[in-house]
């Protein structure tokens, strides 16, 4: 209790001192000579350097708004497989997991909401399905591939996709999205959001819901898919450049992992920024009742963090702390067992701190290092380390060249460490399991070809150590050591004044200490589109191909980890998606979209014609063709 | 007949010694104690000098605005009872309007004056968006798309650039936003498409340090910056259109001039800079990788970075 008094007087005493100076300078309303005629603080000088946001230490690559009104799906995890490089299976209507790179299993990649993860840590989940936000409150969402520990922590083994909402002001006035289609497909949400004085807001709620592909094999299950979300935020702006917001989500859902689980979840985020400093408090819980009401799972996460960034000489320095407290509950609400009655339950919790700091030097125009690291200790594991080095080489605008090592540590989710089946019989934990961990090596380059063409390329190695063995029955253990190597490469083009496109490939083999090169993973991905806008009319079409793999874990529930009783064949699949819309005006727009518009009956996961007694098996994935309306005034 | 010669001589010399021997009244009222206003008002003055016009000039600069202040310069004003008030910057000009009965006014060094409901005589700092757009074309002739951001009050400045860009062989890539805070998230969506960026005059959209981090920003981007005068020059846009001030403060003499003559302040109107000037950032051209020939270098006002 004193320590936490302690902890939260240290930080008010911090957020006031960063405040303080910018009470003083809330912007007063200039007239337009005053404008023509004031002071403006030098930007550039023979000392300073400006960073490009493209010369980033990482592979990053960027889905806009657009990219996510023009595709036509009503989830995002469908958005993203377009993205060269993501994996992205979806076992069950309302069950969609996401690799980067491969390790497709929900848990290698962190997923963040402005900032803040997204993560069920008692299993390591991403939930992009049942995640209180919809597709219409998105700004952009970043793709980071590779590891990316040094400011995300441990659970950006693979990479980082950082979901980014729009600003109350980018939201203003009252949208209506409404979206119906076969399968009993509905997606719909209304957003409001105003300002008043120097304060925004917006408000949003949201129900989606979509029919499974196929009638339920267990009667734990159920027939349809559903989510009901609400949000809320406020903005504060002291000045041009400096605000504070407040945020909760909230989203109820049914029919998720596995089919027979039922989560509620509740995020806060409270948070200060400016250019060169952050702060922010963050607090997520997970409530969920999965097995008809058998078992019930309970964990809360409350994360601090503090970013600052200094600009000196030629360095752009950023320095950053961090800390994370998180506990589990997991409890029988029926007897299971002999063992196991209705009331037992047990309760765990971990803590993780960490430092890190990254310094870039512009040697010159030309040439950019970066070196960071990042120390953590964590709960069951005790002190960690990790570093990222890169070598950014622009020979002129439209080219640029980067070679980056980074290392990054997987961390095992609070099942896999702590779960002692007092309550909960099956994945059982070990707390003597070691980190995952990933050394990472990638050269990439980008080009712009002409004025119509765009090359982005990259190659990478990457070594894996202690990788664990996710057994249903447990203990878990670090099991295998394993490398990778692979790449992309993507054209972006513009064919004429209304047509654009894109292509790309990905490859990637993996040979691993228990399964070998067994293709684990896809080993080929190939996606192509092409976007049209003429008028008040917009069309689009997007091809995916995906070649077969065999599936190691249960894509539908990775807590239940491996398949039984061997690795399962995925043959290759191909899907074209289309959209064509109509803007009547600035404020509606009407279109139909066609995900597998030629009807491709496929399995993503876990086929279960190999086992017929698996209920654990991915769904076969039909076509869904939706009519939507978007009104905004 | 001599006698008659004599007489007009004597008449015509007196009747401009009358002018010169008679010392006129002005208060000039600054609304800024800057150097664009104290350049304008030095030449008014020296040109005045030149003419041999004996003028008594009083001058003010606005501090506060405050209702104080205001009922002070207007006790002032009517105390000396000029013949003539200048008035510099809108604030001066609403100012003078409201205190000056029978009083002749002539503003300048303000912006928009219409809109910003002042009478004329006026003499506006605005530079026209094609003027701006032609110099541009001659300074930086690879530039084809360019950039602004304009608010409710300033779509006609976005319309009429529309309008005459496609005859220069250019593209406007605009956008309406409504405040500066949008300006941030507004810009990293518009950089992509546009080869520069023009800021407009905007108070809703700019300020001091939305003006900064739209630098640094454009610098990141690699984005050269149209900026509103020298100061944004010095600060790190490649290039500022804005008045010549001396010339300006001439312009307004003459002006000054024509109304103590008798000249109809109606039919005089509103008028323009006779003589834009620019300034440039060789710094920043060198880090945006901007070639500019050593004759445009030679005739920018005043040049930074070198």
């Amino acid at each position: 209790m004193k320590k936490c008094i302690y902890i939260l007087g240290m930080v008010s005493l911090f957020a006031c001192a960063a405040c303080f100076n910018l009470w003083a300078q809330e912007s007063v309303q200039i007239t337009k000579e005053e404008l023509l005629f004031m002071e403006i603080p030098m930007v550039v000088s023979s000392s300073k350097r400006e960073q490009p946001l493209t010369e980033a230490a990482s592979s990053i690559k960027v889905v806009t708004s657009d990219d996510i009104r023009n595709s036509g799906v009503t989830n995002l995890a469908d958005v993203l497989r377009s993205v060269a490089g993501l994996d992205i299976r979806e076992a069950h209507a309302g069950q969609h997991v996401i690799g980067i790179r491969g390790l497709c299993d929900t848990s290698h990649v962190l997923v963040t909401l402005d900032g803040n993860s997204v993560f069920m840590y008692h299993a390591n989940h991403i939930f992009l399905d049942w995640a209180p936000v919809d597709l219409e409150e998105i700004d952009r969402v970043e793709i980071i591939k590779g590891p990316g520990a040094i400011f995300y922590g441990g659970s950006a083994f693979s990479g980082v996709i950082n979901i980014i909402t729009k600003t109350p002001g980018q939201l203003k006035g009252t949208r209506i999205n409404l979206a119906g289609g076969n399968r009993e497909t509905v997606r719909s949400n209304i957003i409001h959001a105003g300002a008043y004085k120097n304060a925004e807001y917006s408000l949003s709620a949201g129900y989606r819901q979509a029919e499974e592909w196929e009638k339920p094999d267990i009667p734990q299950e159920r027939d349809n898919f559903y989510v009901r979300h609400f949000s809320g935020k406020t903005v504060y702006h002291f000045d041009d450049l400096s605000s504070i917001s407040l945020s909760g989500r909230y989203s109820n859902a049914d029919n998720v992992i596995s089919r027979v689980c039922q989560p509620d979840t509740t995020f806060i985020a409270l948070r200060y920024e400016r250019p060169d400093f952050m702060a922010r408090l963050f607090y997520n819980n997970h409530e969920k009742t999965f097995w008809n009401d058998t078992y019930s799972v309970e964990d809360s996460n409350y994360e601090f963090e503090l970013l600052r960034t200094f600009r000196w000489g030629r360095n752009i320095t950023t320095f950053g702390g961090y800390a994370k407290r998180t506990s589990w509950e997991v409890e029988a609400r029926k007897d299971v067992s002999v063992e196991i009655r209705a009331g037992d339950n047990e309760d765990h919790e971990v803590k993780d701190y960490a430092l890190n700091l990254e310094n870039e030097y512009h040697v010159n125009d030309k040439l950019i290092l970066t070196m960071g690291a990042r120390g953590a200790y964590y709960s069951y594991l005790d002190y960690l380390g990790l570093g990222r080095g890169s070598v950014i080489y622009k020979p002129s605008e439209d080219h640029s060249i980067r070679f980056t090592v980074a290392s990054g540590y997987y961390i095992p989710s609070l099942f896999q460490h702590t779960n002692e089946g007092n309550a909960y019989p099956f994945a059982l934990g070990s707390s003597s399991l070691k980190e995952e961990k990933i050394i990472s090596y990638e050269l990439s380059c980008y080009s712009k070809l002409n004025k119509r063409v765009k090359l982005n390329a990259s190659i990478f190695y990457n070594d894996y150590r202690d990788l664990i063995d996710n057994t249903q029955s447990g203990p878990m253990r670090n099991v295998a050591d394993a490398s990778q190597y692979g790449g992309e490469i993507e054209f972006n083009f513009i064919i004429n004044d209304w047509l654009s496109g894109f292509a790309n490939y990905a490859y990637q083999t993996i040979d691993r200490d228990d399964f070998g090169r067994l293709e684990v993973d896809p080993e080929h991905k190939i996606n192509s589109g092409l976007t049209a806008k003429y008028g008040k009319w917009s069309a689009n079409v997007i091809f995916h191909y995906v070649s077969r793999y065999y599936e190691i874990y249960l894509t539908s529930n990775p807590v239940f980890g491996r398949v039984q009783p061997a690795p399962v064949k995925v043959d290759a699949y191909a899907t074209v998606n289309a959209r064509i819309a109509y803007n009547f005006s600035d404020n509606l727009e009407i279109a139909i979209a066609a995900s597998n518009l030629f009807k491709d009956r496929h399995y993503e996961s876990n086929p279960p014609d190999s086992n017929p007694d698996n209920w654990h098996a991915g769904d076969r994935v039909g076509r869904r063709i939706i009519a939507s309306m978007n009104f905004k005034f | 007949m001599r006698i008659i010669l004599g007489i007009i001589l004597f008449l015509f010399v007196n009747s401009s010694s009358i002018c010169s021997a008679e010392t006129i009244d002005i208060v000039a009222i600054k609304s800024q104690d800057t150097i664009p206003y104290n350049t304008t008002l030095c030449e008014f003055k020296d040109y005045l000098n030149r003419q041999h016009m004996e003028a008594r000039i009083t001058e003010i600069a606005l501090q506060s605005e405050t209702q104080d202040e205001l009922f002070n310069i207007k006790k002032v004003i009517e105390s000396i009872r000029p013949n003539l008030i200048l008035a510099l910057g809108t604030p001066a000009a609403r100012l003078a309007q409201e205190s000056a009965e029978n009083i002749l006014v002539l503003s300048t060094m303000v912006l928009d004056p219409k809109s910003s409901k002042i009478e004329p005589p006026s003499i506006f700092i605005d530079i026209p968006v094609q003027t701006k757009l032609r110099q541009l074309k001659s300074i930086l002739p690879d530039v084809k798309k360019i950039g602004l951001f304009y608010s409710s009050s300033t779509g006609n400045v976005f319309e009429e650039a529309s309008r005459i860009s496609g005859r220069l062989g250019l593209e406007i890539v605009a956008r309406q936003i409504n405040s500066a805070r949008e300006l941030h998230n507004a810009f990293n969506r518009l950089c992509q498409r546009i080869d520069c960026f023009l800021i407009i005059p905007d108070s809703t959209i700019y300020s001091a340090k939305s003006v900064e981090y739209l630098l640094i920003e454009a610098f990141r981007k690699k984005i050269p910056v149209i900026g509103l005068s020298a100061s944004y020059t010095r600060a790190g846009a490649l290039i500022s259109f804005e008045c010549n001030y001396e010339n300006l403060g001439k312009q307004a003499a003459e002006t000054a001039l024509n109304m103590l003559n008798g000249g109809d302040p109606a039919m005089i109107g509103y008028s323009g800079p006779k003589e834009i000037c620019f300034s440039l950032n060789l710094l920043a051209a060198r880090r945006l990788n901007v070639k500019i020939s050593t004759e445009i270098i030679k005739e920018a006002r005043e040049v930074f970075g070198e």
